[in-house]
């Protein structure tokens, strides 16, 4: 029974840090910027690019199906500009007090 | 990449390489490319600066939310071939493929959060391996950490080569570029990061990897007139034949394409081959170990149940559309002529077909997305294991903690090296992934049976489960090769002479568990138990399960997995 703890603390058993990597603090490194804050910025990178793609050929749409009536350039790329603007909105470093 | 998928896959790794590429980006495309490398490098060198303890790099600091650390461990799982190869499969089976990412995990990921992860988690371990060693003792933790680390390492490597090929055939990129561009940037953000960065990254794939491939089945499904108009299309399209049915056909092995029939699906797949994998692959139990508490390591599978179960929107629905809206017939690779297109190219044609520019750069980076996120998997559970598992205990037992990283941080580059080179030897030798995609399986569903008995009994002894656990491998082993070269013990061990492959690796799993649960009983029979208070923390009836009172119902883990089974058979209920 004696030999239990150490392994367990040889085999890396040390107590939880609790720093909520996607939110909070990290000791080693100071304010850690949450994982949210990246999915928001390169969505918000392609949104505004393939918007923008969408909108210039919004008269001679690429000859893919259905293309033509759907504009699936023009909306996909609003959507992620829009999923991209709120994770940037919500979790930027301007959120974190 | 589940396991099982891997071996329905191996057809895709021989396509047709002709010089004329199937898809045609613009500069567009490639910019949306060329964004996200930067974009996963900017990220690795980042969170460099916070990764500076063991606990960090090999863990992230287990210090992750459960929505993150359940997003990572079903990224980790989402590799490129497995979008691919699933919609493969689904135009060959029609939805009979949607058993792999329903019973053949909903059950297991929520087994792995109910019941195994309180010991993974209260146990302290870093790793699956870790776990054996505090259970059981070095040799079993050894024969499973040797089998891990080289399986992992070349599992990567020959994912690193298939998508280098798929990169090839589809975009006409040279194989030596994609190969040493895609592990260079690997190598620095997980060498940089640790698993942080691994994690990191893996969400932000698992975003992409959604918005990229989501188009297809909107576009598709208002293209059909909706799914009744798809179905009156298929059947329209392929008389007498039934795609859009999970259990209907699964009376009889004669009744459905696959060969298999429900005992196959659900003990098979659904209780040895699921189970061994959701629960024992440290590479995505990992992951989960991340979590900042124990609640967060219960939710996380269970979030991540939510999407598996959704991910039949983006993998086998494009399949089933396929065999509906593609007015040419796709064929088996092996019978395939010019100018015809096998099963796996489904993604691929539906990418052309619905997406333009921009977007269909969009679905090139999910594809790329799923091959990073998957390798970055496969090296930051080497560099744990090899690290924790081998290194520490069998060479350097008393470094310092910073050594301990150092040495991650230089076997993560290894692990890399390493895999390159077993894809240029897949280049060269391409029955080897045959059977490095064979071996992976061979270990995991004996694992299970190891690993959950050691949990749940404790009368398994340390020699129970080292002899179990070498029974059920050679077992798995054996079949395989019988099966492999005399297609007359087809019948034998998957129970029907016409099995195909996704058939017989059920049963080969399933027979590979029952040995290994039967030499584990029968050697622990006659072993000794170590004493209880030994076993405290590491087994059922032994450990104290922290309670869960404190939280409202709908806070706890338990509820949630409610719902999802809940969800699940509503699925089963739906598509029967």
């Amino acid at each position: 029974m004696g030999e239990k703890p150490q392994n367990r603390r040889a085999l890396g058993g040390n107590p939880p840090r609790q720093v909520a990597v996607d939110v909070e603090d990290n000791p080693a490194g100071g304010k850690m910027l949450p994982v949210w804050f990246f999915v928001g910025f390169i969505f918000l990178v392609y949104g505004i690019l393939i918007l923008i793609t969408g909108l210039t050929e919004l008269h001679h749409p690429p000859h893919t199906v259905l293309a033509r009536e759907l504009h699936p350039t023009v909306w996909w790329g609003a959507l992620l500009t829009a999923v991209g603007g709120f994770f940037i909105y919500g979790f930027g470093p301007w959120r974190r007090t | 990449m589940t396991m099982h998928s891997w071996m329905a896959l191996a057809p895709l790794l021989f396509f047709q390489t002709a010089g004329v590429s199937m898809l045609r980006p613009h500069a567009v495309d490639f910019a949306v490319i060329v964004i996200y490398f930067v974009m996963v490098l900017g990220i690795g060198f980042y969170l460099k600066r916070f990764t500076k303890s063991g606990e960090d790099f090999f863990l992230a600091g287990r210090g992750m939310s459960s929505w993150v650390a359940g997003l990572s461990f079903m990224s980790a799982n989402l590799g490129s071939l497995e979008l691919m190869g699933w919609a493969a499969a689904a135009y060959e089976y029609g939805i009979l493929a949607a058993h792999w990412y329903w019973i053949g995990a909903i059950p297991a990921m929520l087994f792995l959060a109910i019941v195994m992860m309180p010991f993974y988690y209260i146990s302290k371990t870093h790793s699956v391996p870790g776990y054996l060693q505090l259970r059981f003792d070095r040799a079993t933790s050894g024969l499973s950490a040797v089998c891990f680390a080289v399986m992992t390492i070349l599992m990567s490597g020959v994912n690193m080569f298939a998508m280098a090929v798929v990169m090839k055939v589809f975009l006409g990129w040279n194989l030596h570029f994609s190969i040493w561009v895609s592990s260079i940037v690997v190598a620095i953000y997980v060498a940089a990061g640790g698993l942080f960065s691994a994690i990191f990254n893996e969400v932000v794939q698992f975003f992409l990897i959604w918005f990229g491939a989501l188009l297809i089945p909107i576009i598709g499904l208002i293209e059909a007139h909706g799914w009744s108009g798809m179905v009156a299309r298929i059947h329209a399209n392929f008389p007498g034949q039934d795609f859009t049915h999970l259990w209907r056909g699964l009376g009889h092995f004669g009744s459905n394409p696959m060969g298999v029939n429900w005992v196959g699906i659900v003990f098979g797949l659904g209780m040895v081959t699921s189970m061994g994998y959701w629960t024992t692959d440290f590479l995505v139990v990992q992951r989960v170990m991340s979590a900042k508490d124990l609640r967060s390591a219960k939710m996380a599978p269970v979030i991540a149940s939510f999407f598996k179960m959704a991910i039949p929107f983006i993998v086998i629905l494009p399949g089933l559309l396929c065999l509906a809206v593609l007015p040419v017939h796709l064929v088996p690779q092996s019978v395939m002529q010019a100018g015809e297109y096998s099963y796996n190219a489904v993604l691929p044609l539906m990418l052309g077909r619905y997406c333009g520019p921009g977007l269909l750069g969009l679905g090139i980076t999910a594809l790329i997305a799923g091959f990073m996120a998957g390798m970055a998997g496969n090296v930051s559970a080497f560099a744990t294991v090899w690290t924790y598992d081998l290194y520490r205990p069998f060479m350097r037992k008393n470094e310092t903690d910073s050594h301990y990283v150092k040495m991650g941080r230089w076997s993560s580059i290894l692990g890399v090296l390493v895999s390159i080179g077993a894809a240029y030897a897949a280049m060269n030798f391409a029955s080897i992934m045959d059977y490095v995609q064979a071996l992976f399986s061979f270990f995991i569903a004996p694992l299970f049976g190891t690993v959950v008995l050691g949990m749940l009994w404790k009368r398994v002894t340390a020699k129970g489960a080292f002899w179990g656990l070498l029974a059920g491998t050679l077992t798995s082993v054996s079949i395989f090769l019988s099966m492999k070269f005399d297609p007359r013990t087809i019948g034998v061990f998957a129970l029907y002479p016409k099995a195909q492959a996704l058939a017989q690796d059920v049963y080969q799993a399933l027979w590979a568990g029952i040995v290994c649960a039967v030499v584990t009983v029968a050697v622990s029979s006659f072993t000794r138990p170590r004493e209880e208070r030994e076993l405290v923390g590491l087994v059922y009836g032994c450990t104290e399960i922290p309670s869960e009172g404190k939280y409202a119902v709908w806070q706890r883990p338990i509820f949630w997995a409610g719902v999802s089974l809940a969800a699940f058979l509503v699925l089963q209920w739906i598509f029967w």
